[in-house]
């Protein structure tokens, strides 16, 4: 295929003639959507980015955006920089708040654009490979294969090429809301977050365009609640054996070198292991790859040399490399147009003659467009190198690093670089003495960011200090994880759903996000095993779930081995790398429309709405770099499930924050009686940040309220609530009058204590909606509601 | 424009609005003078229990008694000293409440004019005072070790030595 994907796709984009391999395959007509003959078309097929501006603005009144600018300034055209403090506006005439909503718009469409390129490259690289025709099969147990393409687009794919269309949407509105943050387009903070959101819908399309279509191809785990344990952790990769790094989002290069190996036969003499979301995606494939761990782990596994071959693709791979890489000898090969590293382009060239080259050192990388080609690469130059650059897979020596501990002059440039105050120069101090353990502390909390390191004049190479201190963690990072098993089974929804809408299953609780967490990626497994105590159901993706991995208890078992993969209560779910966020997205799409038989078919305000009132699930997004993270929580925001960052989160500048002591901002409609009510702040907020793990959980407990529970439900909830707050916080929680709507609601071991509470707040019972909706009952056709 | 210290974290800086350093005796005179001070206090306080910052925070509370707001995991720590925080909340939770010229404060008797800052997470009580700088209008005061360009007034950055100083200093100057 070589150079060739993204030209192929120009030739026949959405055409209806499709020429494949040698012999001739010709394909007519791309989504034979007629067929889809049961459920009549929704309001919103293809929404244009006015189209759910209604919706947009309903949520955006009861969640008002609250700005945390990180600068006075924009910079953004050549009039400025403008100095927008003080109530100033730009040259432009823009205030600071707009200013935040048009950076939010911009950072949106930046993730969703990552997402949306990655799922076009994938796409296309596959319809090439295994025809256009290719089935969407994601087992039996899947009717309801891509419920957010079904419920946006309001078609069904069942081929690769189906896929095709929602990514041309996908881009094709990309487009008109970037031009929305050109100078002088949109003025209003509301209009700007309503294009976010928007954006984020877009986001979430484009991710489940890229997970199914990599399912359904690479032989990916298929809804499996029992998929693979595979190895995790820099302590597992064999460094004797050559190594080949993957690093990045994209498994096409990586998958190259697996079936490269299968097929030469060279399995068990080459490494190969991945960082980052590759690195998850590469195990779903190949059990046997190594997943080396998240992001934060990416500068340590590159400086530790092990790596004879780096391999990246797209997306969080650090700019600085390919400098990285010749410092300890290893060649790189970029493999994705997003990503080219100004390195030549050996596409077309004989691969032997590519790896001749990158031995010699003729050429410090190359550039590799096609991914069949990588794998040859890849795996002969790995053969060829590991002998010969033995030297760089040691760690340093501990006199070597006391001698170099004695250079630091103590300026402490390392503590003011590091985003996560780590008093590195204190742990230098110690280390003149001979004393790791400082550093070794510092190993465990780093998030990898070599901040400190170029910060150093001395010029210490604080990374590599770092790991020969933690080097007894850096050898026992030996974990389990259990491979992303992809979506959500139908059957798992119509298990789950009436619990979950009834609220007997406390809460759906979903780990995502980057890995700059602001203390121990501990916390997080923290976290979680708090709920799955509690029988909520946890779902995780990406570098959390990688970070869920990285702790055992005291029977070395870690949080994936002691609890179930499955989607019910009391069950752990690694749905897989970032694009999986979609399943997580999609599950809650099911239950509205699987369980509780909503019409989905374009039909996002109703589908949105009732994710909104009634399923009690939260998104935890503990440490967030990305800009396409932060796409995905805005697109899970668009549907109604609300988000907790950790403080990083602050950092994205925009929140969806509630008043509680508003109760004007909670009125509710029943829909049974068309009746307008006060309701309650259930969910409280749609995105927030809190400081610490302690409000992290009384939070998610709060936002896991809607007003759907049934009183057995809200009892639950509520038990869990006050029990949190009582335990991680010290008090019964001040806002639990707002969560009782009737003393059926109150738990019954502590009823005498709540009603004490409740009496000192002067609390009356208040009528529940049966029927809960925000939207106005007077324009919902019953058809929306209720197949017809 | 005023000189203007380097903040602690080397990248923060490039703000045209920033903190003026005050001395203790200034900065407590600032706080005498508000009418409605407020507290809020943050993770840092039980990151560093061995230097007291409860116990600080109490005193400093009862020389005007100055309602605490306890964010972060803050609280418990308080009540096991027989001190009652006016609140639990977020700390941005707290300035979406200040930055509303209508809201009536936690007793009910109107907004705050004067906020103290003590031991949030740094890269969080930046980007909270950003929002308060920004949209509230309500005067902000960091008594951290390092010195807080988004506040209004910040103490300079200090040896933790000077900084338990500079905090003395400053509540023996507050009011009875
Ligand atoms: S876009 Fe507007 S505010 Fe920004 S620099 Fe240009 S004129 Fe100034
Ligand atoms: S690499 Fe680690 S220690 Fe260094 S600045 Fe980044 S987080 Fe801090
Ligand atoms: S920046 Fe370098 S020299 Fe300065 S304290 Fe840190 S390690 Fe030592």
């Amino acid at each position: 295929m070589k150079n060739s994907i993204m030209k192929n796709y120009d030739k026949s984009t959405t055409s209806d003639l499709l020429i494949k391999g040698e012999g001739l395959e010709v394909y007519i007509g791309e989504i034979a959507e007629e067929t889809w003959k049961e459920e009549k078309i929704g309001p919103t097929p293809e929404p244009n980015v006015t189209a759910l501006r209604e919706w947009d603005f309903k949520l955006l009144k009861r969640y008002p955006p609250f700005y945390s600018p990180v600068c006075d300034l924009c910079c953004l055209c050549t009039t400025g920089k403008c100095d927008l403090s003080k109530g100033r506006k730009g040259a432009c005439g823009i205030d600071i708040k707009t200013q935040q909503a048009r950076v939010s718009l911009l950072t949106s469409c930046m993730g969703t654009s990552a997402h949306a390129g990655h799922a076009r490259h994938l796409l296309e690289h596959l319809i090439e490979k295994y025809g256009p025709t290719h089935p969407i099969d994601l087992g039996l147990n899947i009717e309801v294969e891509a419920p957010l393409i079904r419920l946006v687009l309001g078609i069904r794919p069942k081929k690769l090429i189906d896929l095709r269309k929602p990514v041309d949407y996908v881009e094709k509105q990309l487009i008109h809301l970037m031009s929305a943050t050109n100078i002088g387009q949109e003025k209003s903070h509301l209009d700007f977050e309503s294009k976010a959101l928007h954006a984020g819908m877009l986001d979430l399309i484009a991710l489940e365009v890229a997970d199914i279509a990599q399912i359904v191809s690479l032989k990916m785990p298929k809804a499996d609640p029992e998929a693979p344990l595979v190895d995790f952790g820099l302590g597992t990769v064999d460094t004797s054996k050559p190594v080949v790094l993957c690093i990045g989002h994209n498994v096409l290069p990586a998958a190259s070198v697996a079936e490269y190996l299968e097929k030469t036969g060279l399995n068990d003499r080459v490494e190969i292991c991945g960082v980052c979301c590759t690195a998850q995606d590469i195990a779903r494939i190949n059990p046997k790859a190594k997943v080396i761990g998240s992001l934060a782990r990416q500068l340590y596994a590159v400086k530790s040399g092990i790596a004879d071959v780096i391999i990246v693709d797209e997306q969080c791979v650090r700019t600085d490399t390919m400098e990285e890489a010749q410092k300890i000898k290893s060649v790189v090969i970029a493999t994705n147009d997003k990503i080219c590293m100004g390195l030549p382009n050996r596409t077309d060239d004989d691969p032997d003659k590519t790896v001749e080259e990158l031995v010699n050192g003729v050429i410090p990388g190359a550039l590799i467009l096609d991914p069949e080609v990588v794998g040859e690469v890849a795996v002969k130059a790995a053969l060829r190198l590991s002998d010969q650059r033995a030297q760089f897979k040691k760690l340093i020596k501990k006199e070597e690093l006391i001698e170099l501990a004695k250079k630091c002059t103590e300026c402490q440039m390392c503590n003011r670089a590091c985003p996560n105050n780590l008093p590195v120069y204190e742990g230098m101090r110690l280390a003149k003495e001979g004393y790791l353990e400082k550093l070794a502390e510092i190993y465990e909390l780093c998030i990898g960011c070599g901040r400190c390191e170029v910060e150093c004049k001395t010029k210490l190479p604080i990374i590599s200090m770092l790991s020969k201190a933690g080097e007894k963690s850096f050898k026992d990072e030996k974990y389990k994880l259990r491979c992303g098993r992809g979506p959500i089974q139908d059957v798992e929804i119509r298990n789950v759903g009436r619990p979950i809408v009834f609220g007997e299953i406390p809460g759906v609780i979903a780990f995502a996000g980057c890995p700059n967490y602001p203390k121990s990626g501990k916390e997080l497994v923290e976290i979680a095993e708090e709920f799955l105590k509690r029988r909520y159901i946890i779902v995780a993706t990406g570098c959390s779930a990688m970070s869920l991995a990285m702790h055992k208890d005291e029977e070395g078992k870690t949080i994936y081995e002691k609890y179930p993969g499955n989607f019910d209560a009391g069950g752990i779910v690694n749905l897989g790398s970032c694009v999986t966020n979609s399943h997580a997205a999609g599950a809650a799409v099911k239950i509205a429309s699987i369980f509780a038989r909503r019409p989905l078919r374009a039909n996002y305000e109703v589908i949105s709405d009732y994710i909104l009132n009634r399923i009690g699930a939260v998104g935890i997004v503990w440490g967030i770099m990305a800009q396409k993270a932060f796409a995905i929580t805005t697109g899970l925001n668009r549907l109604g499930i609300p988000i907790i960052f950790g403080p990083y989160g602050s950092r994205f500048r925009r929140l969806f924050l509630g008043r509680k002591d508003l109760p004007e901002n909670w009125e509710i409609y029943d829909y049974r009686t068309k009746e307008k009510m006060l309701g309650e702040p259930a969910p409280e907020h749609l995105s927030c940040v809190v400081e610490t793990k302690e409000e992290a959980i009384v939070m998610a407990a709060r936002l896991c309220i809607r007003p759907n529970d049934t009183a057995i439900g809200r009892k639950i909830k509520l038990s869990h609530y006050i029990d949190l707050s009582k335990k991680y916080l010290g008090e019964t929680p001040s806002d639990l009058d707002l969560y009782v709507r009737s003393e059926n609601d109150i738990p019954i071991t502590i009823k005498e204590e709540v009603l004490q509470f409740l009496s000192a707040k002067g609390w009356k019972p208040r009528k529940i909606p049966l029927d809960p909706t925000i939207l106005d009952p007077a324009k919902l056709h019953p058809s929306l509601l209720r197949p017809e | 424009m005023e000189d203007r210290v380097v903040p602690w974290q080397i990248g923060n800086i490039a703000y045209s609005t920033h903190a003026k350093v005050l001395y203790p005796p200034e900065m407590a005179r600032v706080i005498n003078r508000a009418k409605r001070p407020l507290i809020v206090v943050g993770s840092g306080l039980t990151e560093k229990l061995e230097l007291n910052l409860f116990d600080y925070v109490i005193e400093l509370s009862k020389t005007r008694n100055l309602p605490v707001v306890a964010s972060g995991n803050t609280y418990k720590e308080f009540i096991a000293r027989n001190f009652k925080p006016v609140a639990i909340l977020g700390i941005l939770e707290l300035i979406n409440l200040i930055k509303d010229q209508n809201w009536r404060g936690f007793d009910g008797k109107g907004q705050y004019d004067v906020l103290i800052l003590l031991g949030i997470f740094p890269l969080l009580a930046n980007q909270a005072l950003f929002a308060a700088k920004h949209f509230a209008s309500i005067i902000t005061i960091s008594i951290d070790q390092h010195y807080e360009p988004n506040a209004t007034f910040s103490f300079s950055n200090s040896t933790v030595e000077e900084w338990k100083e500079n905090l003395n200093e400053l509540c023996a100057n507050l009011k009875k």
